[in-house]
This record gives structure tokens, C-alpha cells and sequence, in this order.
């Protein structure tokens, strides 16, 4: 049995939609890692949303609602075209480091490498709670799962991408005076153990 | 030695919160990139089809 809804008319429902576009990109962008993937990818959940347009609540939030259909787009044909696993390094740096941010992007490079190494549910999850603004509640329904299952999967993720950046810090990290300091306290402690050494 | 920790913030937890901080803003970053491209002309020349054809199906019923 399903109560009676509210429904957003055509033209609302397709403003609305239309304002969600560069969400779907982002959020397929995320899954695929492939830039002309994840177009197709959000076109598709895009034209999908708009046909099942009936069954959308009004006032629920539709970013939510896409982003299901499009994940669910994204599951039942992964095996199909859209799999990450073909995003090659060099791929993610062509598309991530431009000359004007060039600093950052290599940080946005290691991180982006660094969510690729993530299980596909706990990087979903980082990425709709920390970057797509979902609350935990709208994650685990775009996710289908519960709740806490979206808060562990998310500390798990954040702790996992800390801990890949920590061991790449060496090749990639642009940020010379954190490291700076350390490579400084290393060298200290290495000649402390030395001089420790031939004291003996 | 006196190993004891005296009062003040730990730097190990000042470090990770400053980590974390970052990863979060980073983590934005990474999706706005693409939120902030202009979306190409495929999006709205395909939804706009989707659109007229619901207007000119007979079968379809709108709102």
C-alpha cells in the first residue's frame, strides 16, 4: 500500500533535474574515474530520473534520489563499460593537473590515486557524505544500507586515504613546510642515535 | 627523564585534525572541479528531446 504523494509538475521537476547535472557528473566522475564514462553514465541516470519522474516525493531531496538511480545504473552494468579499473595514473594526472593549479593537483592526484585503492563502498560512501553533501541518512538510502553501516564504511575510508597519503608523502606532498620540519627532526634523531652509537 | 605530558594539545592530534581538515576540503575540491565545468550540450539537447516527446505522446499524461 503507498500513500498518496505530492508531485513536482514537468516543468519543476525538470528545472530541478537540470540543476542536478553537474552532481550526476561528479558523483558518476567518482565511480568511473573515466571523464567520457561518466557523462554517459549521468546521461543516462539523468533520462532515467526524468521518465520515472512520477514516482518522485516532492519536497524529498531529489539529489539523493538521482544519485540511487544512477548508482544503481553504475551496479548492473559495471561488468559491462564503465569500470575504474581501467583509469591508468597517467589518465587521472592528464585530467586532474592543469598548469594553474598545479601545486594542488598533485595533492588532488595522490588523492585521487589514493581513493582508487578504497573498496567501491567505502569510497561511495566518503565521497556522497564528504564531498556530495549528503547527510548519513541520505548516503545509506542512496547506498541501501544502514545508517551506521555509512559512518563506519566513511571512517573507515577517511582513515584509509590518510594512511596511503602518509606513505606517498615522499613522492607526491607539496607541502614543503610540514615536511620540511620532519625530514629536520628525522636527521636529528638519526645523528642523536649515531653519536648514541659510537659512544659505545 | 620526565616523559610526562604536560597540559596543551598534543601535536599528534593537532596533526591528524589538521589532516583531516584537509582531506575534507580536498575531497570537495576534487568533486566541485567537475561541478564547476560547464556541462556539455549532450545533457539538455537529450533532456529537452525526452521532454517533447512526452508533450507530443497522447498516451502520456503529465502532472
Amino acid at each position: 500500500m503507498s500513500e498518496p504523494f505530492e508531485r513536482l509538475d514537468d516543468a519543476d521537476f525538470k528545472l530541478e533535474l537540470t540543476g542536478l547535472i553537474p552532481h550526476l557528473r561528479a558523483f558518476a566522475r567518482s565511480l568511473c574515474g573515466d571523464a567520457t564514462l561518466a557523462d554517459d553514465l549521468a546521461q543516462d541516470a539523468m533520462l532515467k530520473a526524468w521518465h520515472a519522474r512520477n514516482s518522485f516525493h516532492a519536497g524529498t531531496n531529489m539529489k539523493a534520489w538521482a544519485f540511487t538511480i544512477l548508482r544503481n545504473i553504475f551496479y548492473s552494468e559495471k561488468r559491462r563499460s564503465w569500470r575504474r579499473t581501467s583509469l591508468a595514473p597517467e589518465v587521472a594526472e592528464a585530467t586532474l593537473v592543469s598548469p594553474a593549479n598545479a601545486g594542488d593537483g598533485l595533492d588532488l592526484l595522490a588523492l585521487r590515486n589514493a581513493l582508487n585503492r578504497l573498496p567501491d563502498d567505502q569510497r561511495e560512501a566518503l565521497i556522497l557524505v564528504g564531498a556530495g553533501g549528503l547527510a548519513y541518512e541520505e548516503a545509506a538510502e542512496v547506498c541501501g544500507c544502514a545508517v551506521g553501516t555509512i559512518k563506519s564504511r566513511v571512517s573507515r575510508a577517511r582513515k584509509a586515504v590518510v594512511e596511503l597519503l602518509e606513505s606517498n608523502q615522499s613522492s607526491f606532498s607539496s607541502d614543503d613546510k610540514m615536511r620540511a620540519s620532519e625530514a629536520f627532526d628525522d636527521l636529528m634523531d638519526q645523528a642523536a642515535a649515531i653519536s648514541a652509537a659510537s659512544d659505545v | 627523564m620526565d616523559e610526562k605530558k604536560t597540559g596543551g594539545p598534543n601535536p599528534a592530534d593537532t596533526e591528524r585534525k589538521r589532516r583531516g581538515d584537509r582531506l575534507g576540503q580536498q575531497l570537495r575540491q576534487l568533486y566541485d572541479d567537475v561541478t564547476h565545468e560547464s556541462v556539455p550540450d549532450d545533457f539538455m539537447r537529450l533532456l529537452e528531446e525526452a521532454d517533447r516527446k512526452r508533450a507530443s505522446d497522447p498516451h502520456s499524461k503529465s502532472s
